[in-house]
């Protein structure tokens, strides 16, 4: 073990501490009631300008369940305070290569998408190795694991949102040892427990193609068949005018 | 150029930690970026652990690399082959370098304009797969091997 390494293992806190490592959790801290971590689409490096989420509209996990996807997504409702509200789908096209059996993204894209890339074609591992429990759903459930490594990703567990970084921006900063602000991207519980059961299915599907897509409200999904997500959110709407006829409030 | 300074990680136990927020514990540690294990040294000694760990015909192993402490934490990751030497690994990623299978990803800042980081599947003369990860500088930050499932 190198000099360097034994200064970060015997680091002191305290000292490290004073260092500018205020993240997304004092954020949380200092309002209870609103969240401001949804990520932005495009263009953005995650941690950049954010919707904001009232807390009480997270509601309950999505289901494991692969087939109730479709019913999930759309959901969360996001209130736009944010000076720039995307407001359209923006998606990439993971194609797999014959050659090196692997998932590519032919075009160039964001931060976002591939943190995202990242997080869908890596092996997660809990603490255990269990191959069995490899599996972000694992994760989610499990409060004894607060965050997840692959060679490329790091997962962290924040009060509720996952973050995702990049390991590159972690090992570069090595005289800082909290996690950097930025970039990143963070998602919903509900969000990415509904992501990790999409990319099951595809997992078990292996097809030549799929989509990731980052929606209008800042969700990640995986897609085989884009029209699907437009089918949920026109529904969505539908049922939300709908909805709202009956809970206006008597003149 | 390729030199051992700018893959020093591939090599060396770089060992990241992770704090709670408040500093009442430590939350996670990892090893990233470590590649290679030169005649299985730092895993005799005891520095890491490779749990479950399987070998290919090329000598790349893959296992969940870990150490004796349980706030480290195990991830699947491969490891050039141990009787490899570091410039016969530095050697091998120039070849891979030099003879790309496909671009991975391209990353690029938020004006699309530049390119921050690309991901590539790289081949070296004896026919193993590697990744290869470049920055903005086109720099290689990052190179480990592709594990082959194919039998021996």
């Amino acid at each position: 073990m190198n000099e360097q390494q034994k200064k970060i293992l015997h680091a002191n806190p305290t000292e490290i501490q004073k260092a500018d490592c205020v993240d997304s959790v004092n954020q949380i801290k200092n309002n209870e009631t609103a969240y401001d971590f949804l990520p932005k689409i495009s263009g953005s490096k995650g941690g950049g300008d954010r919707d904001t989420l009232k807390k009480s509209e997270l509601g309950p996990l999505a289901s494991t369940d692969p087939g109730v996807f479709a019913e999930n997504v759309g959901q969360d409702k996001i209130s736009s305070h944010s000076v720039e509200t995307p407001k359209q789908d923006v998606h990439v096209i993971v194609t797999k290569n014959k050659t090196t059996n692997r998932y590519n993204i032919c075009q160039p894209m964001t931060y976002d998408f591939y943190l995202l890339y990242l997080l869908c074609t890596e092996t997660l591992t809990t603490t255990s190795t269990d191959s069995k429990k490899n599996s972000g759903i694992e994760f989610y459930k499990n409060s004894s694991i607060p965050c997840l490594v692959t060679p490329q990703l790091f997962i962290n567990k924040n009060k509720g949102y996952i973050e995702l970084f990049s390991i590159y921006d972690l090992t570069n900063n090595s005289d800082d040892l909290c996690l950097p602000k930025s970039p990143k991207f963070i998602m919903t519980a509900k969000n990415f427990m509904n992501f990790m059961v999409q990319k099951a299915q595809l997992h078990q599907q292996q097809p030549d193609q799929f989509f990731l897509v980052i929606d209008s409200q800042g969700h990640a999904h995986l897609t085989t068949d884009l029209q699907s997500l437009v089918k949920v959110s026109f529904f969505t709407s539908l049922q939300k005018k709908l909805a709202s006829l009956f809970t206006r409030p008597a003149k | 150029m390729i030199t051992k300074q700018s893959l020093e990680y591939l090599f060396n136990p770089l060992i990241r930690v992770v704090p709670e927020k408040d500093w009442s514990k430590i939350k996670a540690i990892w090893i990233p970026l470590l590649h290679h294990d030169y005649k299985n040294t730092l895993e005799k000694s005891g520095e890491i652990i490779i749990l479950q760990k399987t070998i290919d015909r090329f000598g790349t192993e893959q296992g969940y690399l870990t150490a004796s402490n349980e706030n480290y934490i195990p991830y699947l990751t491969t490891f050039f082959n141990p009787l490899f030497t570091q410039d016969e690994v530095l050697e091998k990623i120039v070849q891979a370098h030099d003879n790309i299978l496909t671009i991975q990803s391209i990353i690029t800042d938020a004006t699309g304009e530049h390119i921050i980081r690309k991901t590539i599947i790289g081949v070296a003369k004896s026919g193993m797969m590697m990744t290869i990860v470049t920055n903005q500088d086109d720099k290689i930050i990052d190179a480990f091997p592709i594990f082959n499932h194919d039998k021996k």
